[in-house]
């Protein structure tokens, strides 16, 4: 992309009103205005950060929880995509299947730690606990809704034109069905990162997570501060990248995509 | 008609078979062609939506192109169906219609949703498409003006489930002309005509 368009696209009245209050925040704290001893400066959290990232403690935790959100994310999906598409397409499955599903969607993952911890102790697989069962329901719900969803006139299109079953699957139900699949996706990807986080807060002592409580109890706010900008950033990069890849795959508007 | 309801009572004979799907040779084209087009196909794409299964390549493309002709959307085949205004979305849907060249064509009301210009325009590029192509369309409409105006046979239904009531043949000139059509004596009497057929209220 030519300088110009890549100016272009900068949200500039965004990104003046974060300047703005990241320059607030270190006046105030600067200015005394803002005392308390464990809320530093953006510069004192700039410095912890580049702190970490020598010592390559940061790198790492990085790698663990990105590869736990990628576990975490991929198994949703390769569950939820199928489950849901089976849900969408019989309403027999549906009828014995909802309740379950009802049942079981508002169980926070998190108070499954203690039983993950008593399963595999200080491992990834004690955050995959955590993680798997609620990143599951976005995709699976998504992509029944997206089938249930599809408009009856496409399906008098597709009778119309003689459409057998097998290319009516093909041609209309999975295109129609994709926007709100993608939306899934994402949600599930964001959703991933937070329960990941959680899983290494509460259970198993790797990644960003745990190195948030790790300085917090080593009573290094600057550092703390560090590793919880940079998991929001991690957020903000994966978020922008599931929808790069939706404007990739859907060519439709923006409406359509589900997009705010 | 289209075969996609089924029968209430009796049975429909086509060419002496009876139906129980949509008939070979006739095509619908609905009301709502936002809910009926591909948004996720270019216009081209969804025009040879009904013929892709059929034909070799060159041969889709050959009708896609013809049918976009006709409809006069020879400059949007690479625009998406949201990116059009709703006359050109429903042209667009009548151009997939007209790919598979079929000899009945079924229209649900397709100019309902339409405003009043767009829907004249539309009313003479169809009568034209009718000429160029002899296809035979069963229109239905609750437009008097719009049956009398199109039509060389039209069926009042009335009650519900709907019966046929009465069957009027326009003798009506052609080309027939927004204007001077719609303004002769005779267009009045069969408009006065088939309302009386239809009663008082809705038919």
């Amino acid at each position: 992309m030519d300088k110009g368009r890549l100016i272009a696209r900068i949200n500039w009245p965004g990104t003046t009103v974060l300047v703005f209050g990241g320059l607030a925040w270190e006046a105030a704290v600067r200015s005394g205005l803002l005392e308390y001893e464990y809320l530093p400066a953006p510069s004192a959290i700039a410095l912890g950060w580049g702190e970490l990232a020598k010592e390559g403690i940061l790198g790492s935790d990085i790698a663990h929880t990105l590869i736990s959100v990628a576990i975490g994310w991929a198994a949703a999906m390769v569950l939820g995509i199928p489950l849901g598409f089976l849900l969408g397409l019989s309403a027999t499955a549906r009828r014995y299947c909802l309740a379950s599903i009802e049942v079981l969607r508002p169980m926070p993952g998190v108070a499954f730690a203690p039983v993950g911890l008593l399963l595999f102790g200080f491992s990834l697989k004690t955050e995959m606990v955590v993680t798997i069962l609620p990143v599951l329901w976005p995709v699976l719900v998504n992509t029944m809704g997206g089938i249930t969803g599809i408009h009856q006139r496409l399906y008098d299109v597709g009778r119309t034109f003689r459409l057998s079953r097998k290319d009516t699957i093909l041609s209309i139900i999975l295109p129609a069905a994709m926007p709100p699949i993608v939306v899934g996706a994402r949600i599930s990807l964001g959703l991933a990162l937070v329960l990941a986080v959680v899983a290494e807060m509460v259970g198993n002592p790797e990644g960003l997570g745990y190195g948030i409580v790790r300085e917090q109890q080593a009573l290094q706010p600057d550092r703390m501060f560090a590793y919880i900008v940079t998991v929001g950033f991690i957020g903000i990069v994966l978020n922008a990248g599931m929808l790069a890849v939706a404007e990739a795959l859907l060519p439709t508007s923006r409406q359509l995509r589900g997009e705010p | 008609m289209g075969g996609l309801t089924s029968t209430a009572s009796g049975s429909v004979l086509v060419h002496g078979k009876k139906l129980d799907g949509p008939p070979d040779d006739v095509v619908m084209v609905f009301q709502d062609y936002s809910n009926a087009l591909l948004q996720w196909r270019t216009v081209a794409a969804n025009v040879a939506f009904g013929i892709e299964r059929n034909f070799d390549r060159k041969e889709i493309e050959q009708r896609v192109r013809d049918a976009l002709a006709l409809a006069g959307l020879e400059k949007n085949a690479e625009d998406y169906p949201w990116q059009l205004s709703g006359g050109m979305q429903q042209r667009v849907q009548i151009a997939r219609a007209l790919a598979l060249r079929p000899a009945v064509m079924l229209m649900d009301e397709p100019f309902a949703a339409l405003d009043a210009m767009t829907k004249a325009s539309m009313q003479d590029e169809l009568l034209r498409v009718r000429d160029r192509t002899g296809t035979s369309f069963v229109f239905i409409t609750h437009d008097i003006e719009e049956a009398v105006y199109l039509g060389d046979r039209i069926a009042v239904l009335k009650g519900s489930p709907g019966r046929i009531e009465q069957i009027f043949d326009i003798g009506l000139p052609a080309p027939r002309d927004q204007l001077s059509t719609r303004q002769l004596p005779k267009f009045l009497e069969y408009r006065y005509d088939v309302h009386q057929a239809i009663g008082r209220g809705h038919g």
